[in-house]
């Protein structure tokens, strides 16, 4: 996790210091789309060439899905309430983020 | 970038049933980990460039907003697993520690089966790997109709893996609130899922 915190940090430094140009900022969304498709394709074959976990899929998938499923719904509706909470606050965030 | 996702879910699986074996995890862990810090230093890069964005994120009300987030979605998680694992005659503890993963397969399902159930364990890693894949996949259609809580699908990989996912399809305010969201997530999940295997 810490090696994770430091890629953020330094790369929110260098954003902040605007030390890399424009041409490269843009070079650099190209790579963070090929790494995301490495990074997806990695865990994909993970799953993929565990023959042992892919036969309880069947037996334990569906609970697991269906949980996952309780899971995510929850954890929407959670925020959406915050959401609604915190109206006033995101607008003015995003009002902000427009100006920009 | 949704093609993207689906051509690798898919070429993945497929490459891994048919060209690997169990041996090549150890490999495949050192290819997503290195993808995943490029990952997360080009959202750095991205989040850094708004000097401005952050300055306004620094206010009360605003860092209020950011403790609210991951609270909620970890109430809401762990109720929503709970309510069907109850419903599907899962035991109460074992639906709360398959909840507790807040997506975080690699932690949770190794704490699990080591010390409680390899059953809860598998069920756990199904779980939580498939909210990680679930996010690429929901949070594109969910930015259609709503921004905040975009974050809460993916969990504890909003710090991570699916931060570009946010970044690309809400805005750099939300996904700094994912961030921070997916940071407290994996601070606090260690401390509960030890907490849960205690009871």
């Amino acid at each position: 996790m810490g090696i994770i915190i430091g890629a953020m940090a330094v790369g929110i430094l260098l954003g902040c210091l605007n030390i890399i140009s424009y041409k490269y900022k843009e070079k650099l969304s190209w790579v963070s789309k090929l790494a995301l498709f490495i990074m997806i394709f990695c865990l994909a074959a993970k799953i993929g060439c565990d023959k042992e976990l892919l036969k309880n899929l069947g037996t334990l998938g569906k609970r697991s899905l269906l949980m996952t499923c309780g899971i995510i719904s929850g954890g929407f509706l959670g925020v959406t309430i915050v959401r609604h909470l915190f109206a006033g606050t995101i607008n003015e965030l995003l009002e902000e983020g427009k100006k920009q | 970038m949704i093609y993207l996702i689906i051509s690798a879910l898919l070429t993945g699986s497929l490459f891994g049933y048919f060209c690997l074996e169990v041996t090549h995890k150890e490999i495949l862990d050192v290819i997503l980990v290195n993808a995943l810090n490029i990952i997360v230093f080009t959202g750095g890069v991205e989040i850094g460039s708004n000097k401005e964005t952050i300055k306004k994120m620094l206010t009360p009300k605003t860092l209020s907003l950011m403790a609210a987030v991951p609270t909620a979605n970890f109430l809401g998680s762990i109720l929503g697993g709970t309510l069907v694992g109850t419903i599907l005659s899962v035991p109460l503890k074992d639906s709360l520690l398959v909840s507790a993963g807040m997506g975080w397969y690699s932690f949770s399902s190794v704490v699990i089966s080591a010390m409680y159930s390899t059953e809860v364990g598998t069920m756990s890693f199904i779980a939580n790997v498939l909210r990680e894949m679930l996010s690429f996949l929901l949070v594109p259609l969910a930015a259609k109709f709503t921004d905040l809580p975009c974050v809460s699908i993916g969990g504890a990989s909003t710090m991570d893996s699916t931060l570009p996912v946010i970044l690309k399809y809400t805005n750099t305010q939300i996904a700094v609130v994912g961030f921070i969201n997916g940071l407290i997530i994996t601070l606090i999940v260690p401390f509960l899922i030890t907490a849960l295997l205690g009871i």
